[in-house]
């Protein structure tokens, strides 16, 4: 119970003190990134001229990659590095396929779905990187598969 | 051991990669989220009497809420006031997204079908409870240091939206899946 408390303390000191960062410094110099960056990425895969939301409010969510993995108790120091590095890639490059969508539906506000696994995708980047913490809460983790080839959980799967 | 037994066959291979729980679980909350998305947006589209209702309705609770503390709150329709300091409650604010979120979480953990049917009206509750106290901080915040308003309101809640979920599906494992 203290531990979770613990967790969820830091989990909120590090996340004010990166959202703070975000919106007082990181902001501009992002949406600077995504103009420099984007255009050119934007051609070279045929979506030329495709407009560059560089300001969304959308790309904060980063903040919770970041602090769920520094939360997260038991993994190794290289994998706690590594993962943020590649968390914060793969991040940056779901905000490029964010503003593709927008091809999609143009207007005002980005296309619902694209908006719900962009909110999402923090937690799923997470759940690979802190995987060998989180497998432990997977109740056929750690049970071998069996005959039929299936991990025993098809059946309760709906 | 031969070598035929070291090499998986393709199929197999394929049935190991698809029993992953590391792949299997995101997979799937992939596909609830799309189904999830799909029918939040065609609610939003062709129920707007539902969602203005579900709007009020928020603002009711959010009203009782305060009221609980301070009489200088007041309510008409989805406009919650706390002594002079007014937010509209739209429907992006109610929580419905992170419900869907949590509810593409619970469907895709490996888990019984029992454990699923009450963690998914029991999250949403309690997404639906932290919702109501993110809004009365947001009121206490707007009234007494509206300088930080736009801070807590755009960025702060929106990037503790994940914890939020994160959370929930933890108290959700711990009590109904490992108990």
């Amino acid at each position: 119970m203290k531990k979770t408390l613990l967790i969820i303390v830091c989990f909120t000191i590090i996340s004010i003190g990166l959202t703070w960062f975000w919106n007082e410094f990181a902001r501009e110099s992002y949406a600077d990134l995504l103009k420099t960056v984007a255009p050119p990425i934007y051609k070279l895969i045929g979506f030329e001229g495709a407009r560059v939301g560089a300001l969304r409010e959308r790309y904060i969510n980063f903040v919770p990659f970041v602090s769920l993995l520094l939360v997260t108790p038991g993994l190794t120091l290289k994998r706690r590095s590594i993962g943020l590095v590649l968390g914060l890639f793969t991040i940056f490059v779901s905000h490029l396929a964010l503003n593709l969508t927008e091809l999609l539906q143009p207007g005002r506000s980005l296309p619902a779905i694209p908006s719900v696994l962009s909110d999402a995708f923090p937690f799923f980047v997470w759940i690979f990187v802190a995987y060998p913490v989180l497998a432990k809460f997977l109740p056929v983790a750690s049970e071998p598969p069996s005959s039929n080839g299936t991990n025993g959980t098809n059946g309760t799967d709906p | 051991m031969s070598t035929a037994e070291k090499t998986p066959e393709p199929g197999h291979r394929l049935r190991n990669l698809r029993a992953n729980p590391q792949l299997r679980y995101p997979v799937l909350m992939v596909a609830y989220l799309v189904v999830g998305g799909s029918l939040f947006k065609y609610g939003l589209e062709n129920f707007a009497d539902t969602v203005e209702a579900i709007d009020r309705i928020t603002a009711i609770i959010v009203h009782h809420f305060i009221g609980l503390f301070t009489d200088l709150t007041t309510r008409r329709d989805a406009i919650v006031t706390l002594d002079g300091f007014a937010v509209a409650i739209i429907i992006e604010c109610v929580g419905l997204l992170e419900m869907v979120i949590y509810s593409a979480c619970v469907l895709a953990f490996p888990a019984p079908l029992r454990a699923k049917l009450w963690g998914v009206p029991l999250g949403c509750a309690a997404i639906f409870g932290f919702n109501v106290l993110r809004i009365t901080t947001l009121l206490i915040v707007g009234r007494y240091q509206n300088d930080y308003f736009d801070f807590f309101h755009i960025y702060f809640w929106q990037a503790t939206l994940i914890a939020m979920i994160v959370s929930v599906l933890y108290g959700w494992i711990k009590l109904f899946v490992h108990r």
